[in-house]
């Protein structure tokens, strides 16, 4: 076996890939360097001391009766028992030889199960383990690890968040922030837990990782030559769960590089647009009647008038279908957005080749498209071609509809064909392509048309329901 | 590179994460290298000693699904299992239509995988997969700083974007087993699109003639 060089690696702080020990390791690495001093003995002391005495052993969501949660382990009690398993690993107590699970060091290793490990099932119900052993292998490093993960994750609703990133950097500045602000409140005398998101759904909170990234967080990804952060090939990996009693689960929530950087793309290049957008997005089935307000950007309705900081914990329809792939849902919002308000098309551009891998040509097309059915054109036709583009309710209505297009061309008189028929097969019925996706990104640069033109012209379309 | 090209299919397909064991099953959406070490014993129907092994490949599935699993829990007293099995439901997440090429040059690989031994597999035992095509000797071409890096688990000091997981690569051939050569990888799934990285792999045309780099594994174990 390739073995790692064992001297030369920190196993306490040294990247695994396992979300868990990774932010456990980020956690010792920053206390470490806050505290230099400190033996680790010494800061799992320390950290026993805030669980119990100022946390009041209140750990559920991570450890199922542990030295610190199980009821009989209140107080002081609580810290000698937690303070004794931990050195009795480094006694090598109960220890047998293996591999442990997460670094892979060969050695001595320990029983991990869900007292002293994030979900990994119980020593007693032992057929979920090999060979019918009490729990996983872990190494001492792993399991101290584990130990101080509560300090570098925040409770996101009613489960934790634990926040990670093939940029290290962004994982550790998100543990980092989450020590700092424990080690705030436990000083102010205000911590009661673990930090606590404002957000309550993962998506939103995701989503405003993410615009940390971006936006505020130069020492992460800021690029001092270029002056701006570095968003391409960034990843955000979001567990979400909880290791409470009988009720254990875990959702694994990604936001994929392609996502994150078309996000970054509109926060910077089109922000105004994009918020407009997006914002119209939020939804609160307690806050009924509501409507948007660009000027003030509040959502308000005939009680109250909301602003940005209590709306952005509403559902978001369109952050949860970035999540979850859902283009129609995306692409109906764009189209509804589009009608009334300008939503440049390089938007859409960005989110059809970057996420949806729909060919340039494709959507170079369908601008041409636009442009002929609205340059020097009425009022009164432009409306009718969207009232049939709207109408087409299956491929051959669309087909009818591009070739009447086509013929009203060539009886224009222009020399060139409105589009050849590799165009039409390549590009406007390509394979993986839905008609549908072209009928609506085709409505959308009408209206991106209009807007760019002034015109004004009132047509009435009617919404098109799940249609494939 | 002259390799061999083995193409698997199946229906289903699961891959756990190694250390969630409670509640919930997520899958992987790339088996690890460990999974296509254990296909490939099956289909010798004996333990392989690797030494020195170039291991290549490539996943893709259509769709992902969740089932409801019936789950029985053996408890244990003093560490041994009793006769209380409790049954319990569970929520299981597994992939639909799944295609794997395995890319190698041992021969004998080849010749395990044209007549296998025991039933092969995409995870759990009822995902059972099935040999469909195996190419014969075809070069690959080189790409330095490859682009098309896709339906792969590729070590993660590339630092590529994906979801990293610590996974083994190998277990070992005694009771109970020992998972081995655990390293981070970065999981790629197959629908990333273009991106540049610094990994050198080998280029090949799939079965729907997308371009794909295949990244080659280093595997040497001793126990």
């Amino acid at each position: 076996m390739i073995e790692n060089n064992q001297l030369e690696i920190n196993w306490l702080t040294h990247p695994t890939g396992d979300s868990f020990a990774d932010i456990g390791g980020f956690v010792i690495e920053y206390l470490q360097k806050k505290k230099p001093d400190k033996s680790i003995l010494e800061l799992i002391e320390e950290v026993t001391n805030i669980y119990v005495k100022k946390w009041d052993n209140n750990l559920h969501s991570f450890f199922l009766n542990s030295t610190i949660t199980h009821n009989s382990n209140k107080g002081q009690k609580g810290i000698n028992k937690t303070i004794a398993f931990y050195k009795g690993l480094f006694d090598g107590k109960d220890a047998e030889d293996g591999y442990c699970r997460i670094t892979g060091q060969k050695g001595k290793v320990f029983q991990g199960t869900r007292d002293n490990h994030i979900m990994s099932g119980s020593a007693t119900l032992i057929n979920f383990h090999h060979g019918f052993e009490s729990g996983i292998r872990l190494s001492k490093e792993a399991l101290i690890r584990i130990f101080f993960v509560p300090l570098g994750v925040e409770q996101l609703g009613d489960k934790v968040a634990v926040l990670t990133s093939n940029n290290e950097g962004i994982t550790r500045h998100f543990v980092q922030r989450n020590v700092d602000n424990n080690f705030r409140d436990i000083a102010s005398g205000i911590s009661k837990s673990i930090q606590r998101s404002e957000f309550s759904n993962p998506a939103n909170a995701l989503f405003e990782y993410a615009n940390q990234c971006i936006e505020n967080v130069k020492t992460v990804t800021f690029d001092e030559d270029t002056g701006r952060s570095k968003t391409q090939g960034t990843t955000l990996n979001l567990f979400h769960f909880t290791n409470f009693g009988a009720s254990p689960t875990i959702n694994l929530i990604t936001l994929p590089a392609s996502v994150f950087a078309f996000y970054a793309y509109c926060i910077r290049e089109h922000k105004k647009e994009w918020q407009s957008f997006i914002f119209r997005q939020y939804s609160n089935s307690k806050f009924k009647n509501a409507q948007f307000d660009d000027v003030s950007k509040s959502w308000f309705n005939n009680k109250e008038e909301v602003d940005y900081s209590t709306f952005k914990v509403w559902r978001n329809s369109v952050f949860e279908a970035l999540l979850n792939g859902n283009g129609q849902i995306i692409r109906k919002a764009f189209l509804a957005h589009s009608k009334s308000r300008i939503l440049n098309f390089k938007i859409i551009e960005q989110y059809q080749i970057n996420i949806q891998n729909m060919d340039k040509r494709t959507l170079t097309k369908i601008k041409e498209l636009a442009d002929f059915i609205v340059n020097d054109r009425s009022d009164d036709e432009i409306k009718k071609s969207m009232t049939r583009l709207n109408g087409s309710k299956s491929s051959n209505g669309l087909r009818y509809f591009l070739l009447k297009l086509a013929d009203k061309n060539y009886k224009d008189g222009n020399d060139e064909p409105l589009f050849s028929i590799d165009e039409y097969v390549e590009y406007l019925f390509p394979d993986g392509t839905y008609w549908n996706e072209i009928r609506d990104l085709l409505l959308i640069a009408i209206y991106q048309k209009l807007h760019e033109t002034n015109k004004k012209i009132e047509v009435e379309l009617i919404e098109n329901e799940s249609e494939i | 590179m002259e390799v061999y090209k083995i193409d698997i299919t199946s229906w289903t397909a699961s891959f756990r994460y190694p250390n969630l064991i409670s509640g919930v099953q997520p899958t992987l959406e790339v088996p690890p290298i460990s999974t296509i070490l254990g296909l490939i014993n099956a289909a010798a129907g004996f333990y392989l000693e690797h030494k020195n092994l170039e291991l290549g490949y490539y996943f893709e599935y259509e769709m992902e699904g969740e089932d409801l699993e019936t789950i029985y829990q053996i408890s244990s007293k003093y560490g041994k299992p009793t006769n209380n099995a409790k049954s319990n439901v569970i929520n299981r997440k597994f992939l639909f239509n799944n295609f794997l090429r395995i890319y190698t040059t041992d021969k004998n690989i080849v010749d395990y995988l044209s007549q296998p031994y025991f039933p092969i597999l995409l995870g759990r035992m009822n995902d059972l997969a099935t040999v469909t095509n195996i190419s014969q000797r075809e070069i690959l071409d080189k790409i330095e700083f490859a682009t098309e890096i896709r339906g792969q688990v590729i070590p993660f000091k590339f630092h590529l974007p994906g979801q990293i997981q610590a996974l083994p690569q190998y277990f070992t051939n005694d009771f109970p087993r020992k998972n081995i050569g655990t390293e981070p990888f970065s999981i790629i799934s197959h629908k990333v699109k273009t991106f540049g990285t610094s990994v050198t792999a080998y280029r090949d045309i799939l079965p729907n003639g997308k371009e794909v780099d295949i990244f080659f594994h280093q595997l040497s174990f001793e126990n």
